[in-house]
């Protein structure tokens, strides 16, 4: 069995990716925003096709790739490894003529605001919910005034780690680094600290990294690479740093981890390849571990029942790792586990809150939300925090991350 | 990962072989790069439409005696045919696709430029004429949509013609329809389809065409309808005054996505695994058998199994790869038929029989690939990516994907118990 097998395939990162296109259109039938939006070219013409003119001339960049969610679904279809997302992405951070407005800059400074909210919270979020603010957001912001905008959390996740867990940390043999993200730190800590519970019951002790910011996805999606790249090199060096003492980080959010992968290298065109590979969803590093027999789960609440519907978000699909979460979900014992049609729930990090986006926003998600209706679940788990949002939002559901139903699961 | 069985490819002939062994309770996985050529088929499929002299087939089950040894239907043997065709339209019952046809005696289709084809199953919405070439009906109206490029009238409505129909044109427009107008290059019969799932949109169209009739006996609009499943041209089929029949389109089709979205469905409620975006790069032998394969979106994670299924298809699925001087299967460097020399590949008439159709991995008969000459005994190879066949003159592709994924399944559970 020794005849040699070569590597035939086109390398599928070139500059030149897009002559791969066959014009098969296939793509165009899975993109959410072509489905509603007859003003958005579709993946094919904003991607490859167009990619031919912008290299001519700049001067074809046109602001219509802005309505492009960069949900990657388009590549995930594409049967010629085009990759049109990021195609369409570097196209909008290399010729945006436009300043980014206030707004763009409010929405991306996940980590700015976060900060000063949560400094402020209840107060801010009273604010917040103002019908007077939403007004002010809708009209001078273009913040869609029917959006709820996350809430902050009274107190971090830092804080809450630093006061509640850190200490214990030492006491454990095997280590995790954990890159909590910034809605874990500012919106809603109840994944992370799901993930330091869940951690601990199955043996490791977690460390945070060393002044982790935002990994840089929002200012990316609002045409700020500048701000993207810094924080991107940033983020890279304190991975570097903390993970020659902690080798493995783990993550609870799919944007993060597929930002921090993925688009450094394919969007911004960082070498990260020393970092990639160090960083997993904890979902899937536990499920490994699992399946390779290094860990057992610990016995689960005997009465624990629930019947979950499970959304693969785009990121998640694009990763290719919704198996992994799934896959965990099911063997714990008292779930009942639906998967729903992977369907882009329009939010797309920032995109939904934009008043002229909101509507759309809605549109996309509507076979999403109907399907969600039609499951009958008591909970739909997810590993985006904005899908979480934009579900909740629409349909009432109960929205957790899966370490958090494991968390739950768990006997105390 | 471990299944008992992992099938790479997800077109027609993967989820064939998935489908039915899931059913049989076989952890199964699919591991598809992309989207597969299902999104190009018309509403029907082939078993057998052409005689290699070219002439029609009228009865596939007999004339497919005369077909040379190489072919996939008598590497197998034509006794699996006729155990499997009607296995095949069971499946696809099973899934929700409601079909007419069967493998004693082909009927016709019209294909989307106007053209009556010889097919095995189609559509049940879809018009069809039988093996004499007759319509159930005369005077036809067809519709078609103001702004859609991707239906020629004019050669449909000549060819109609020649069948002998009497044949109007009315072209109409409904408002939430003109609104996708505004890109031209958007106006495709899936786009079109996502603005018709809403009823709204329907009845406005059914509104036009009612409108548009005359003395007609049917209908005939694009197959612009039902990308998820077939309830909203049910709809229209009851507010509009005639039967009404769908005509394909050039792709990418409804038809084609439906199927898919309804075959994948299936597979997914039976409890498969579907990789959609995990390329198949290498697969890892211990000793003659594949132990285990390795995808490019999960490099760190061995996903291994019993049984490995080939469904890649051909050229255009990366399932065989053309170099300057050979013609290779890319992930094992399986044994392949294909002839020496570059310039015997193709035939300088294009619409003669072209040698490179036929190429393909070789195979024994239980569908075995083999490496320098040497079975893979837990491999079968299914489908497009098999040599022997050819899709444009013999018009065999969906029979051969779904016959050879029936048979291999069937060995592959027969080979389990
Ligand atoms: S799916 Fe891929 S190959 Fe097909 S048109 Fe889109 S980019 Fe091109
Ligand atoms: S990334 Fe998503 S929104 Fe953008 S073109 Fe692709 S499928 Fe459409």
């Amino acid at each position: 069995m020794s005849k040699a097998t070569h590597n035939f395939f086109i390398s599928s990162i070139s500059d030149n990716n897009f002559e791969q296109c066959l014009k098969c259109s296939i793509c165009t039938v899975y993109c959410p925003v072509s489905a509603v939006e007859p003003l958005f070219p579709g993946p094919k013409q904003a991607g490859p096709d167009g990619e031919r003119y912008r290299l001519k001339n700049p001067r074809f960049t046109d602001d219509s790739l802005k309505l492009c969610l960069n949900c990657k679904r388009c590549e995930v279809a594409c049967p010629h490894d085009v990759r049109i997302g990021d195609i369409i992405q570097r196209a909008r951070l290399q010729n945006s003529k436009h300043k980014p407005g206030i707004r763009a800059r409010l929405l991306a400074s996940t980590d700015l605001v976060g900060k000063i909210a949560t400094r402020l919270t209840p107060a801010f979020n009273t604010i917040l919910s103002l019908k007077t603010t939403k007004e002010y957001k809708h009209r001078m912001l273009g913040i869609d005034r029917h959006f709820a905008f996350p809430t902050y959390a009274r107190v971090t996740f830092e804080k809450w780690f630093e006061k509640n867990a850190a200490k214990k940390q030492s006491g454990f043999s095997q280590q995790v680094a954990y890159f909590h993200g910034c809605h874990v730190n500012y919106n809603d800590t109840a994944p992370g600290i799901a993930f330091v519970n869940v951690m601990n019951k199955l043996g490791f002790g977690v460390t945070l990294i060393n002044d982790e910011k935002c990994c840089g996805n929002p200012f990316m999606a609002n045409g700020m690479p500048q701000k993207a790249l810094k924080l991107a090199f940033h983020n890279l060096n304190q991975l570097r740093l903390t993970s020659q003492q902690v080798p493995i980080v783990l993550t609870t959010s799919s944007t993060c981890t597929f930002t921090i992968r993925d688009e450094y290298n394919f969007v911004l065109g960082l070498d990260n390849h020393d970092v990639r590979d160090k960083i997993s969803l904890a979902t899937r590093f536990i499920y490994k571990k699992i399946e390779d027999g290094e860990l057992i789960l610990p016995p689960v609440k005997p009465d624990f029942k629930l019947r979950i519907a499970y959304h693969s978000a785009c990121h998640m699909e694009k990763l290719g790792w919704s198996f992994y979460s799934s896959s965990l979900l099911r063997m714990i014992p008292g779930v009942q586990l639906i998967m729903l049609d992977s369907l882009c729930c329009g939010m797309a990090g920032t995109y939904g809150f934009k008043t002229e986006n909101y509507r759309r926003s809605l549109k996309i998600g509507e076979p999403l939300f109907q399907a969600i209706r039609e499951a009958e679940a008591d909970v739909v788990v997810t590993d985006c925090e904005m899908c979480k949002q934009q579900i909740e939002a629409a349909t009432g559901a109960r929205v957790l991350h899966p370490i958090e139903v494991l968390a739950m699961a768990l006997d105390d | 990962m471990k299944f008992n069985t992992i099938i790479i490819g997800g077109g027609l002939s993967g989820l064939t072989a998935g489908i039915t062994l899931a059913e049989q309770g076989q952890r199964v996985a699919i591991l598809a790069t992309g989207q597969s050529r299902l999104h190009f088929t018309s509403g029907s499929l082939e078993l057998l439409g052409y005689n290699p002299d070219g002439s029609v087939v009228t009865a596939p089950l007999q004339e497919c005696e005369s077909l040379p040894a190489s072919h996939p239907y008598q590497v197998i043997g034509t006794q699996a045919l006729r155990q499997f065709a009607p296995h095949a339209q069971e499946l696809l019952a099973a899934a929700g696709i409601k079909v007419r046809g069967n493998a004693e005696a082909n009927h016709y289709r019209i294909s989307p430029l106007g053209i009556p084809k010889p097919a095995w199953l189609t559509l049940d919405d879809y018009i069809t004429a039988d093996s004499q070439l007759s319509f159930p009906f005369r005077r036809v109206l067809l519709v078609s949509i103001a702004g859609y490029i991707d239906f020629p009238i004019a050669l449909l409505r000549h060819g109609l013609q020649q069948c002998g129909l009497e044949c109007n044109v009315a072209e109409v427009r409904t408002p939430a329809i003109e609104n996708l107008r505004t890109s031209q290059t958007e106006m495709r019969a899936t786009n079109i389809a996502r603005i018709l799932s809403e009823q709204a949109a329907i009845d406005q169209l059914s509104v036009e065409i009612n409108r548009a009739i005359s003395g007609e006996e049917a209908i005939l609009i694009p197959a612009v309808i039902g990308i998820a499943d077939d309830n909203n041209l049910k709809y229209l089929r009851r507010m509009v005054t005639r039967p009404l029949f769908c005509v394909s389109t050039l792709p990418p089709a409804v038809t084609g996505v439906r199927l898919q979205t309804r075959l994948r469905k299936r597979f997914l409620n039976l409890g498969g695994t579907f990789m959609l975006g995990s390329t198949v790069r290498k697969a890892n032998f211990s000793a003659d058998r594949i132990a285990s394969v390795t995808a490019s979106n999960l490099p760190d994670q061995k996903l291994s199994a019993d049984n490995f299924i080939l469904a890649t298809g051909s050229f255009m699925g990366n399932g065989l790869v053309a170099t300057q001087d050979s013609i290779i299967e890319p992930i094992m460097n399986l044994d392949v038929d294909a002839t020496q020399g570059r310039d015997s590949w193709t035939s300088p008439r294009l619409n003669d029989p072209q040698p490179y159709m036929e190429f393909g991995v070789h195979t024994d008969s239980s569908l075995h690939p083999a490496i320098n000459g040497h079975i893979v005994p837990n491999l079968w190879a299914i489908g497009a990516v098999l040599s022997g066949h050819n899709p444009i003159s013999l018009a065999d592709s969906t029979g051969v994907d779904m016959i050879t994924a029936l048979f291999a399944a069937n060995d592959i559970i027969s080979h389990n118990i």
